[in-house]
């Protein structure tokens, strides 16, 4: 009697095991457990993981000049420092090629010129602010690749961008 | 790519040091501050206006008599066009001629002439020999008695009629002023097919068979003619280089930075180059072999280009704005040459040393084409409030100044005479940096 009065409560008992066993094996995959912390005993903390975080790469945004000028002002100097201090922090060797363009208001050759002259005068701020003068090359277009028809165009076509070497 | 906040932070705090930094970078920049040059002259506004009649050469040249279908290669219609272009002459086309057509052939009647105010006429007969052609031409004045001034005889392929046009156009202008034209000589310019895609181009100076000279995509510009072939300048990712159509394209001159706008005088080639840093004006073997340095100043040196008696001129902002100075083809007896205007660019010297005159384009509001005489510093306005007009390049013999010039939409070649009278389009659909072969 004993025996068959214990063996449906087993069935019963291990059928609810298992379903435990199985629900939390389930959320073990899906969610971190959330433990029982009643009573005075507290579980010890789970080890934090060191998760590796994901650099941003490094930008050297396009900087701007005045007509005939190759004079950097101070929002493209405070651009260049970030780009510094983000090269600097990822401790990256970067090789840069600096391309200088002029707007397409003056003589092919003077533009040329000018555009390495901007060029120049990035790569020298770069230097001063302890970037490798070895690994800056500098190019210019002079106006080869304006676009500009009026002032908010040519503005934009007097500019020096950075491509990694 | 943006920066993180984090990064943001981190760099606003050395803005101190780098503005600290600031005055050690800019040591080496050129003066902001432009020097004080009074304005180029304005008091001249000349443009596609024609010398007046009482001072002009005019000139009957009907069509030529002989074989139409031969005819239609080319005549007559050339040397009307390089009369046409001529500074100093008028030319009385078959339009206005009513006697006199055919009715005497090749000889004249300078009554009916003179009744067209003709001050010479230019007659001819054309006809076929086998696959040959035979051009006789014959050149009469006003005041030379129904006596030919010049007559000469062409035989050979028809291909040859336009030069054989140029050659008498040339012989006849060397009897009406002394020295013969320039008909028949080439130039260069370079063209702007779309966005970073640029090529050389030649073509005759009045404008027939505009032909590639340049290989190879991308850009390729900055013309100049120079021991028997047509060199230019390529941009590459990293720098520009120089080339001639003998090599194809490949790299005469190369190195660090840019190479650019070389000019060929005698056996060296001048060009600008930014090798050591700034851009200056070298000079190297025609084959790229030793490289020299002429100029050494904090400012930007471009556009070198020969002058008469071993000169060179160049441009160089060394005094605050660009202006032409002039220098000997060793670099030393530099001399600043134009001392009005802001911005005065790509000069060109007239080879002829009884004509101290450089053109150059000067920039106020737009570009136009000034002449100085380098001797007395008198100023020549060709070009007035019509677009940008920029490039000039003299004629072998100086009495012509091409130039492009964007008066009429898309950029094109134009022609001048010196005062700037009798300008004419020669190029169209697009030219930029015109070189004439000297």
């Amino acid at each position: 009697m004993k025996r068959q009065l214990n063996s449906p409560l087993m069935a019963v008992l291990c059928l609810t095991l298992f379903a435990v066993l199985v629900v939390g094996c389930k959320k073990d995959a899906e969610e971190p457990e959330v433990e029982d912390t009643t009573g005075s005993e507290m579980p010890e903390p789970e080890p934090e993981v060191e998760v590796e975080p994901i650099e941003e790469p490094c930008a050297f945004e396009t900087v701007y000049f005045e007509f005939d000028s190759a004079e950097l002002d101070s929002a493209s100097r405070t651009s260049i420092q970030e780009a510094v201090e983000c090269y600097r922090g990822q401790n990256t060797n970067v090789s840069l090629l600096l391309t200088g363009a002029a707007d397409p208001r003056g003589t092919e050759e003077y533009n040329i010129a000018l555009g390495e002259r901007r060029g120049q005068a990035v790569r020298g701020y770069l230097v001063s602010l302890g970037l490798d003068g070895s690994r800056i090359s500098v190019t210019s277009v002079g106006e080869e690749m304006a676009t500009g028809t009026d002032e908010a165009g040519w503005a934009r076509d007097r500019n020096v961008s950075a491509s990694e070497n | 790519m943006a920066l993180t906040a984090s990064a943001h932070r981190r760099f606003r705090g050395s803005l101190l040091c780098a503005l600290v930094l600031m005055p050690v970078v800019f040591a080496a920049m050129p003066a902001a501050s432009e020097d004080d040059a009074p304005p180029l002259p304005e008091d001249k506004i000349v443009v596609d206006i024609d010398a007046a009649d009482e001072e002009v050469f005019r000139i009957g040249i009907p069509d030529l008599v002989g074989e139409p279908a031969i005819h239609a290669v080319g005549g007559a219609d050339v040397l009307r066009n390089d009369f046409r272009l001529m500074p100093g002459f008028r030319v009385i086309g078959p339009g206005a001629i009513r006697h006199d057509f055919v009715s005497r052939g090749i000889a004249i009647d300078l009554d009916s002439w003179s009744v067209l105010g003709a001050n010479g006429v230019i007659k001819g007969t054309i006809s076929s020999r086998r696959s040959n052609v035979i051009v006789e031409l014959r050149f009469y004045q006003s005041t030379g008695a129904g006596t030919a001034a010049l007559r000469k005889t062409y035989q050979g392929s028809p291909d040859e009629i336009r030069k054989w046009m140029h050659d008498f156009a040339n012989e006849v202008i060397g009897i009406v002023t002394g020295i013969r034209g320039p008909f028949g000589t080439e130039i260069a310019f370079a063209r702007k097919l779309g966005l970073g895609r640029k090529s050389v181009y030649a073509a005759g100076m009045d404008g027939y068979g505009v032909r590639r000279v340049s290989s190879g995509g991308g850009v390729s510009m900055l013309p100049s003619f120079g021991a028997g072939t047509i060199w230019y300048t390529r941009l590459s990712t990293k720098g520009m280089f120089i080339t001639n159509a003998r090599a194809g394209g490949r790299r005469v001159i190369g190195g660090k930075g840019i190479n650019m706008a070389p000019a060929i005088c005698g056996d060296r080639v001048y060009f600008t180059s930014s090798r050591q840093g700034n851009s200056e004006i070298y000079s190297a073997n025609l084959d790229g072999s030793a490289v020299r340095r002429l100029t050494k100043s904090r400012g930007i040196d471009v556009s070198p280009t020969c002058g008469p008696g071993s000169k060179l001129a160049f441009v160089s902002n060394r005094h605050g704005s660009p202006q032409v100075f002039t220098m000997n083809r060793d670099g030393s007896d530099v001399k600043r040459v134009t001392f009005r205007g802001g911005h005065n660019q790509t000069p060109v010297w007239c080879m002829d040393p009884k004509q101290p005159l450089i053109a150059f384009s000067g920039r106020d509001a737009n570009f136009d084409i000034f002449i100085v005489d380098i001797e007395t510093q008198e100023y020549r306005r060709l070009t007035q409030g019509q677009g940008d007009n920029k490039d000039p390049a003299f004629s072998p013999d100086c009495r012509l100044i091409a130039f492009t010039s964007n008066r009429r939409g898309g950029s094109g070649v134009y022609l001048s005479g010196q005062d700037g009278l009798d300008q004419n389009q020669v190029i169209s659909g697009g030219a930029e940096t015109v070189r004439w072969h000297r």
